[in-house]
Protein backbone atom coordinates (compact mmCIF):
# COMPACT_ATOMS: atom_id res chain seq x y z
CA UNK A 1 0.00 0.00 0.00
CA UNK A 2 2.81 2.32 1.03
CA UNK A 3 4.86 1.66 -1.82
CA UNK A 4 1.64 2.35 -3.82
CA UNK A 5 0.98 5.85 -2.43
CA UNK A 6 4.86 6.33 -2.99
CA UNK A 7 4.61 5.98 -6.81
CA UNK A 8 1.22 7.95 -7.11
CA UNK A 9 2.97 10.78 -5.64
CA UNK A 10 6.42 10.46 -7.63
CA UNK A 11 4.48 10.23 -10.96
CA UNK A 12 2.37 13.62 -9.63
CA UNK A 13 5.51 15.13 -8.50
CA UNK A 14 6.63 14.64 -12.22
CA UNK A 15 4.02 15.60 -13.88
CA UNK A 16 4.21 18.61 -12.26
CA UNK A 17 7.50 19.34 -12.89
CA UNK A 18 7.37 18.73 -16.77
CA UNK A 19 4.03 21.08 -16.83
CA UNK A 20 6.05 23.90 -15.09
CA UNK A 21 9.33 22.67 -17.14
CA UNK A 22 6.80 23.21 -20.80
CA UNK A 23 5.61 26.36 -19.01
CA UNK A 24 8.15 28.17 -18.56
CA UNK A 25 9.72 26.86 -21.69
CA UNK A 26 6.99 28.46 -23.38
CA UNK A 27 7.81 32.24 -22.08
CA UNK A 28 11.81 31.73 -23.14
CA UNK A 29 12.48 29.10 -26.00
CA UNK A 30 12.88 30.66 -29.67
CA UNK A 31 9.75 29.21 -30.51
CA UNK A 32 8.44 32.40 -30.10
CA UNK A 33 10.19 33.30 -32.68
CA UNK A 34 9.34 30.42 -34.85
CA UNK A 35 5.36 31.28 -33.44
CA UNK A 36 5.20 34.86 -34.86
CA UNK A 37 6.20 33.14 -38.68
CA UNK A 38 2.28 31.58 -38.22
CA UNK A 39 0.12 34.26 -39.72
CA UNK A 40 -2.85 32.67 -37.38
CA UNK A 41 -1.30 32.70 -34.16
CA UNK A 42 -2.62 34.97 -31.26
CA UNK A 43 0.24 36.67 -29.90
CA UNK A 44 -0.04 36.53 -26.27
CA UNK A 45 0.92 39.39 -24.42
CA UNK A 46 3.49 39.17 -21.27
CA UNK A 47 0.73 40.93 -19.42
CA UNK A 48 -1.55 38.25 -19.84
CA UNK A 49 -3.17 35.57 -22.43
CA UNK A 50 -6.60 36.88 -24.35
CA UNK A 51 -9.22 34.26 -24.39
CA UNK A 52 -9.31 34.70 -27.87
CA UNK A 53 -10.77 37.42 -30.76
CA UNK A 54 -14.14 38.55 -31.63
CA UNK A 55 -15.58 40.31 -34.89
CA UNK A 56 -19.01 41.86 -33.85
CA UNK A 57 -20.90 44.09 -37.57
CA UNK A 58 -22.58 47.44 -36.59
CA UNK A 59 -21.37 47.41 -33.68
CA UNK A 60 -21.02 51.71 -32.82
CA UNK A 61 -24.12 51.65 -31.09
CA UNK A 62 -27.26 49.15 -29.71
CA UNK A 63 -26.90 45.56 -28.87
CA UNK A 64 -23.37 44.96 -31.11
CA UNK A 65 -21.92 47.83 -28.39
CA UNK A 66 -23.59 45.82 -25.69
CA UNK A 67 -22.23 42.53 -27.08
CA UNK A 68 -18.51 43.63 -27.04
CA UNK A 69 -18.30 44.83 -23.62
CA UNK A 70 -19.77 41.64 -22.55
CA UNK A 71 -17.06 39.82 -24.43
CA UNK A 72 -14.14 41.95 -23.06
CA UNK A 73 -15.45 41.49 -19.51
CA UNK A 74 -14.37 37.66 -20.37
CA UNK A 75 -10.99 38.06 -21.40
CA UNK A 76 -11.81 39.01 -25.55
CA UNK A 77 -10.48 40.87 -27.73
CA UNK A 78 -12.78 42.76 -29.85
CA UNK A 79 -12.97 44.14 -33.51
CA UNK A 80 -15.92 46.55 -33.96
CA UNK A 81 -17.08 48.27 -37.03
CA UNK A 82 -19.53 50.31 -38.44
CA UNK A 83 -20.58 52.54 -41.71
CA UNK A 84 -20.47 55.11 -38.88
CA UNK A 85 -17.08 56.29 -36.77
CA UNK A 86 -16.64 53.94 -33.85
CA UNK A 87 -13.65 56.29 -32.23
CA UNK A 88 -16.06 57.39 -29.21
CA UNK A 89 -17.60 54.07 -28.81
CA UNK A 90 -13.74 52.38 -29.32
CA UNK A 91 -12.96 54.66 -26.19
CA UNK A 92 -16.16 53.82 -24.10
CA UNK A 93 -15.21 49.70 -24.39
CA UNK A 94 -11.70 50.57 -23.60
CA UNK A 95 -12.54 52.68 -20.17
CA UNK A 96 -15.28 49.90 -19.01
CA UNK A 97 -14.21 46.71 -20.16
CA UNK A 98 -10.15 46.88 -19.24
CA UNK A 99 -9.91 42.73 -19.34
CA UNK A 100 -10.20 42.69 -23.54
CA UNK A 101 -8.67 44.87 -26.33
CA UNK A 102 -10.72 46.82 -28.55
CA UNK A 103 -9.83 47.81 -32.01
CA UNK A 104 -11.75 49.53 -34.47
CA UNK A 105 -12.48 50.38 -37.97
CA UNK A 106 -14.97 51.18 -40.50
CA UNK A 107 -16.62 48.81 -42.44
CA UNK A 108 -19.67 48.77 -45.07
CA UNK A 109 -21.03 45.08 -44.79
CA UNK A 110 -22.84 45.77 -48.44
CA UNK A 111 -19.13 46.15 -49.64
CA UNK A 112 -17.22 43.15 -50.64
CA UNK A 113 -13.78 45.55 -50.51
CA UNK A 114 -15.11 46.81 -47.10
CA UNK A 115 -15.88 43.36 -45.60
CA UNK A 116 -11.88 42.30 -47.22
CA UNK A 117 -10.83 44.76 -45.33
CA UNK A 118 -12.16 44.66 -41.86
CA UNK A 119 -11.05 40.70 -42.24
CA UNK A 120 -7.44 41.68 -43.02
CA UNK A 121 -7.57 43.88 -40.23
CA UNK A 122 -9.24 41.34 -37.79
CA UNK A 123 -6.57 38.74 -38.58
CA UNK A 124 -3.93 41.75 -37.79
CA UNK A 125 -5.42 42.89 -34.27
CA UNK A 126 -6.94 39.75 -33.25
CA UNK A 127 -4.33 36.77 -34.56
CA UNK A 128 -7.12 34.54 -34.19
CA UNK A 129 -11.20 35.12 -35.14
CA UNK A 130 -13.29 32.69 -32.45
CA UNK A 131 -16.31 34.53 -32.52
CA UNK A 132 -17.83 36.71 -35.93
CA UNK A 133 -21.07 38.38 -35.28
CA UNK A 134 -22.71 39.31 -38.27
CA UNK A 135 -25.26 41.90 -36.17
CA UNK A 136 -25.40 44.60 -38.85
CA UNK A 137 -28.92 45.30 -40.23
CA UNK A 138 -31.76 48.13 -40.84
CA UNK A 139 -35.36 48.53 -41.61
CA UNK A 140 -35.40 51.00 -44.38
CA UNK A 141 -38.23 52.61 -42.49
CA UNK A 142 -41.56 51.70 -41.69
CA UNK A 143 -44.31 52.01 -44.22
CA UNK A 144 -46.13 50.66 -47.58
CA UNK A 145 -43.77 48.95 -49.88
CA UNK A 146 -45.24 50.88 -52.46
CA UNK A 147 -44.30 53.73 -50.52
CA UNK A 148 -40.81 52.54 -49.82
CA UNK A 149 -38.34 54.72 -52.56
CA UNK A 150 -36.13 51.97 -54.45
CA UNK A 151 -32.94 53.31 -52.66
CA UNK A 152 -33.72 51.93 -49.59
CA UNK A 153 -35.41 48.30 -50.90
CA UNK A 154 -31.84 48.35 -52.11
CA UNK A 155 -29.88 49.17 -49.46
CA UNK A 156 -32.46 46.63 -46.83
CA UNK A 157 -31.31 43.55 -48.87
CA UNK A 158 -27.78 44.76 -49.55
CA UNK A 159 -26.91 45.43 -45.92
CA UNK A 160 -29.12 42.40 -44.64
CA UNK A 161 -28.77 39.85 -46.50
CA UNK A 162 -25.84 40.79 -49.50
CA UNK A 163 -23.71 42.10 -46.11
CA UNK A 164 -24.32 38.79 -44.16
CA UNK A 165 -23.05 36.86 -47.32
CA UNK A 166 -20.50 38.51 -47.83
CA UNK A 167 -19.56 38.75 -43.75
CA UNK A 168 -19.55 34.97 -43.96
CA UNK A 169 -17.94 34.02 -47.19
CA UNK A 170 -14.76 36.40 -45.54
CA UNK A 171 -15.01 35.25 -41.88
CA UNK A 172 -15.57 31.43 -43.21
CA UNK A 173 -12.20 32.00 -45.40
CA UNK A 174 -10.48 33.06 -42.27
CA UNK A 175 -11.39 30.78 -39.64
CA UNK A 176 -10.92 27.55 -41.85
CA UNK A 177 -6.68 28.72 -41.82
CA UNK A 178 -6.60 28.95 -38.11
CA UNK A 179 -4.42 27.25 -36.04
CA UNK A 180 -2.94 27.67 -32.41
CA UNK A 181 0.13 25.44 -30.89
CA UNK A 182 -1.02 22.53 -28.43
CA UNK A 183 0.60 20.56 -25.99
CA UNK A 184 1.94 16.59 -27.30
CA UNK A 185 1.14 16.08 -23.14
CA UNK B 1 15.35 29.81 -14.36
CA UNK B 2 18.40 30.25 -16.40
CA UNK B 3 19.23 26.01 -16.05
CA UNK B 4 15.33 25.42 -17.48
CA UNK B 5 16.26 28.06 -20.48
CA UNK B 6 19.41 26.24 -21.35
CA UNK B 7 17.46 23.15 -21.05
CA UNK B 8 14.68 23.59 -22.91
CA UNK B 9 16.70 25.57 -25.79
CA UNK B 10 18.44 22.35 -26.61
CA UNK B 11 14.83 20.27 -27.13
CA UNK B 12 13.22 20.96 -30.22
CA UNK B 13 9.70 22.42 -29.68
CA UNK B 14 8.31 20.45 -32.39
CA UNK B 15 9.07 17.14 -30.51
CA UNK B 16 6.43 18.78 -27.66
CA UNK B 17 4.19 21.25 -29.72
CA UNK B 18 1.84 20.72 -32.14
CA UNK B 19 -0.15 22.94 -34.75
CA UNK B 20 -4.03 22.23 -33.21
CA UNK B 21 -7.21 23.26 -35.40
CA UNK B 22 -9.43 26.34 -34.19
CA UNK B 23 -13.13 26.24 -34.07
CA UNK B 24 -13.98 29.53 -35.17
CA UNK B 25 -17.96 30.62 -34.93
CA UNK B 26 -19.70 32.91 -37.47
CA UNK B 27 -23.30 34.08 -36.17
CA UNK B 28 -26.18 35.65 -38.48
CA UNK B 29 -28.30 37.67 -36.46
CA UNK B 30 -32.27 37.28 -37.19
CA UNK B 31 -35.21 39.40 -36.01
CA UNK B 32 -38.55 40.38 -37.43
CA UNK B 33 -40.09 38.03 -40.11
CA UNK B 34 -37.83 35.18 -40.05
CA UNK B 35 -40.22 32.56 -38.99
CA UNK B 36 -42.36 33.04 -41.67
CA UNK B 37 -45.41 35.61 -40.41
CA UNK B 38 -45.82 39.05 -42.11
CA UNK B 39 -44.33 42.27 -41.30
CA UNK B 40 -46.54 44.66 -42.89
CA UNK B 41 -44.35 48.05 -43.14
CA UNK B 42 -41.24 45.97 -42.97
CA UNK B 43 -41.88 43.85 -46.11
CA UNK B 44 -37.83 44.03 -47.72
CA UNK B 45 -36.63 43.81 -44.01
CA UNK B 46 -38.55 40.59 -43.17
CA UNK B 47 -38.14 39.26 -46.56
CA UNK B 48 -34.30 39.67 -45.68
CA UNK B 49 -34.49 37.89 -42.10
CA UNK B 50 -37.11 34.95 -42.98
CA UNK B 51 -33.27 34.27 -45.64
CA UNK B 52 -31.32 33.76 -43.26
CA UNK B 53 -32.26 30.56 -41.35
CA UNK B 54 -31.96 28.78 -44.63
CA UNK B 55 -28.37 30.71 -45.79
CA UNK B 56 -27.19 28.76 -42.32
CA UNK B 57 -29.00 25.54 -42.83
CA UNK B 58 -27.19 25.43 -46.05
CA UNK B 59 -23.68 26.17 -44.77
CA UNK B 60 -23.90 23.64 -42.10
CA UNK B 61 -24.46 20.69 -44.38
CA UNK B 62 -21.83 22.22 -46.76
CA UNK B 63 -19.55 22.10 -43.44
CA UNK B 64 -20.57 18.88 -42.09
CA UNK B 65 -21.40 16.96 -45.21
CA UNK B 66 -19.76 18.36 -48.08
CA UNK B 67 -21.19 19.12 -51.49
CA UNK B 68 -22.42 16.28 -53.43
CA UNK B 69 -20.01 15.24 -56.72
CA UNK B 70 -17.27 17.60 -55.08
CA UNK B 71 -15.01 16.75 -52.84
CA UNK B 72 -15.73 17.70 -48.81
CA UNK B 73 -12.82 20.69 -48.34
CA UNK B 74 -10.71 20.20 -45.46
CA UNK B 75 -9.39 23.00 -43.79
CA UNK B 76 -6.52 23.24 -40.19
CA UNK B 77 -9.78 25.59 -39.06
CA UNK B 78 -12.83 24.38 -38.16
CA UNK B 79 -16.10 26.48 -39.06
CA UNK B 80 -19.37 26.65 -37.41
CA UNK B 81 -22.67 28.53 -38.33
CA UNK B 82 -25.20 29.38 -36.48
CA UNK B 83 -28.34 31.81 -35.71
CA UNK B 84 -28.91 34.85 -32.82
CA UNK B 85 -31.90 36.17 -31.98
CA UNK B 86 -31.63 39.39 -30.00
CA UNK B 87 -35.54 40.17 -29.94
CA UNK B 88 -36.58 43.18 -29.50
CA UNK B 89 -34.30 45.65 -28.52
CA UNK B 90 -34.69 49.75 -27.45
CA UNK B 91 -32.32 50.76 -30.14
CA UNK B 92 -32.48 53.31 -33.16
CA UNK B 93 -33.88 50.05 -35.53
CA UNK B 94 -36.90 49.29 -33.16
CA UNK B 95 -37.81 52.99 -32.24
CA UNK B 96 -37.35 54.34 -35.82
CA UNK B 97 -40.84 55.09 -37.46
CA UNK B 98 -42.31 53.46 -34.38
CA UNK B 99 -46.17 54.73 -33.07
CA UNK B 100 -47.41 55.32 -29.23
CA UNK B 101 -49.35 52.12 -29.83
CA UNK B 102 -46.48 49.70 -31.09
CA UNK B 103 -44.51 51.40 -27.92
CA UNK B 104 -47.31 50.31 -25.71
CA UNK B 105 -47.81 47.00 -27.00
CA UNK B 106 -45.19 44.49 -28.02
CA UNK B 107 -42.19 47.13 -27.58
CA UNK B 108 -43.36 47.74 -23.66
CA UNK B 109 -43.53 44.53 -22.69
CA UNK B 110 -41.30 42.49 -24.81
CA UNK B 111 -38.57 44.95 -25.47
CA UNK B 112 -35.45 45.01 -23.59
CA UNK B 113 -32.65 46.86 -23.31
CA UNK B 114 -29.48 46.43 -25.53
CA UNK B 115 -26.97 45.85 -21.83
CA UNK B 116 -29.92 43.36 -20.76
CA UNK B 117 -29.58 41.40 -24.02
CA UNK B 118 -26.08 41.01 -24.15
CA UNK B 119 -25.55 39.58 -21.17
CA UNK B 120 -28.04 37.14 -21.34
CA UNK B 121 -26.44 36.64 -25.18
CA UNK B 122 -22.81 36.67 -24.72
CA UNK B 123 -22.76 33.13 -22.55
CA UNK B 124 -25.04 31.71 -24.59
CA UNK B 125 -22.97 32.22 -27.83
CA UNK B 126 -19.67 31.09 -25.34
CA UNK B 127 -21.50 28.09 -24.62
CA UNK B 128 -22.54 27.05 -28.44
CA UNK B 129 -20.40 24.20 -29.30
CA UNK B 130 -22.71 22.76 -32.15
CA UNK B 131 -22.89 22.96 -35.63
CA UNK B 132 -26.02 24.94 -36.56
CA UNK B 133 -26.67 26.13 -32.87
CA UNK B 134 -29.48 28.75 -32.21
CA UNK B 135 -29.46 31.45 -29.36
CA UNK B 136 -31.89 33.41 -28.64
CA UNK B 137 -33.23 36.13 -25.72
CA UNK B 138 -36.92 35.64 -25.78
CA UNK B 139 -37.10 32.08 -25.02
CA UNK B 140 -41.24 30.78 -24.79
CA UNK B 141 -40.17 31.14 -20.91
CA UNK B 142 -39.20 34.72 -21.10
CA UNK B 143 -42.01 35.43 -23.68
CA UNK B 144 -44.64 33.72 -21.17
CA UNK B 145 -43.27 35.27 -17.82
CA UNK B 146 -43.30 38.73 -19.33
CA UNK B 147 -46.92 38.48 -20.84
CA UNK B 148 -48.03 36.71 -17.42
CA UNK B 149 -46.18 40.00 -15.33
CA UNK B 150 -47.71 42.50 -18.09
CA UNK B 151 -51.68 41.30 -18.24
CA UNK B 152 -51.77 39.02 -15.41
CA UNK B 153 -49.84 40.88 -12.45
CA UNK B 154 -50.94 43.87 -14.37
CA UNK B 155 -47.00 45.41 -13.80
CA UNK B 156 -45.87 48.70 -15.43
CA UNK B 157 -43.22 48.93 -18.22
CA UNK B 158 -39.90 50.01 -16.39
CA UNK B 159 -39.35 51.58 -20.13
CA UNK B 160 -42.52 52.96 -22.00
CA UNK B 161 -44.98 55.05 -19.65
CA UNK B 162 -49.31 54.50 -20.43
CA UNK B 163 -48.81 56.89 -23.65
CA UNK B 164 -46.63 55.23 -25.20
CA UNK B 165 -43.46 57.69 -24.77
CA UNK B 166 -40.50 56.19 -23.58
CA UNK B 167 -39.70 56.97 -20.17
CA UNK B 168 -36.73 58.71 -19.92
CA UNK B 169 -34.43 58.00 -16.91
CA UNK B 170 -32.73 60.97 -15.20
CA UNK B 171 -28.98 61.06 -15.59
CA UNK B 172 -29.60 59.33 -18.69
CA UNK B 173 -29.17 61.26 -23.04
CA UNK B 174 -32.15 60.22 -25.18
CA UNK B 175 -31.89 61.46 -29.53
CA UNK B 176 -34.99 62.86 -31.13
CA UNK B 177 -36.88 58.99 -31.15
CA UNK B 178 -36.36 58.06 -27.36
CA UNK B 179 -33.01 55.53 -28.18
CA UNK B 180 -30.71 55.99 -25.13
CA UNK B 181 -27.16 56.94 -25.74
CA UNK B 182 -24.62 53.73 -23.94
CA UNK B 183 -22.00 56.37 -24.08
Amino acid sequence: MKLANCFVEMRSFLLVSVALLLFSAQAFSPANVRMSRLGALRASTALGMSNGGVVITGSAGGVGFAYAGEFMDRGYDVVICDVKDCTSAARALADRHPNGKVFHTKCDVSDAKSVDKLAEFAKKNLGNVNYWINNAGINGGRRDLRDVPISQVELVVKVNLLGTLLCTKAAMEVMGQQVRMAWIL
Amino acid sequence: MDLVRKVMNRIDPDLYRYQAGVTGHIFNTVGSGVKGGGTPGYACYGATKRGLPQLTESLVKELDEGVQGYEKKQTPGKIQVHSLSPGMVFTKLLLDDSTPELRKFPFGVLAAQPEEVAADLVPKILATTKNGGSVEFLTTDRILNKFFERFVLQKKSEYIDDDGNVIKVPGEQYDELGVRSLY
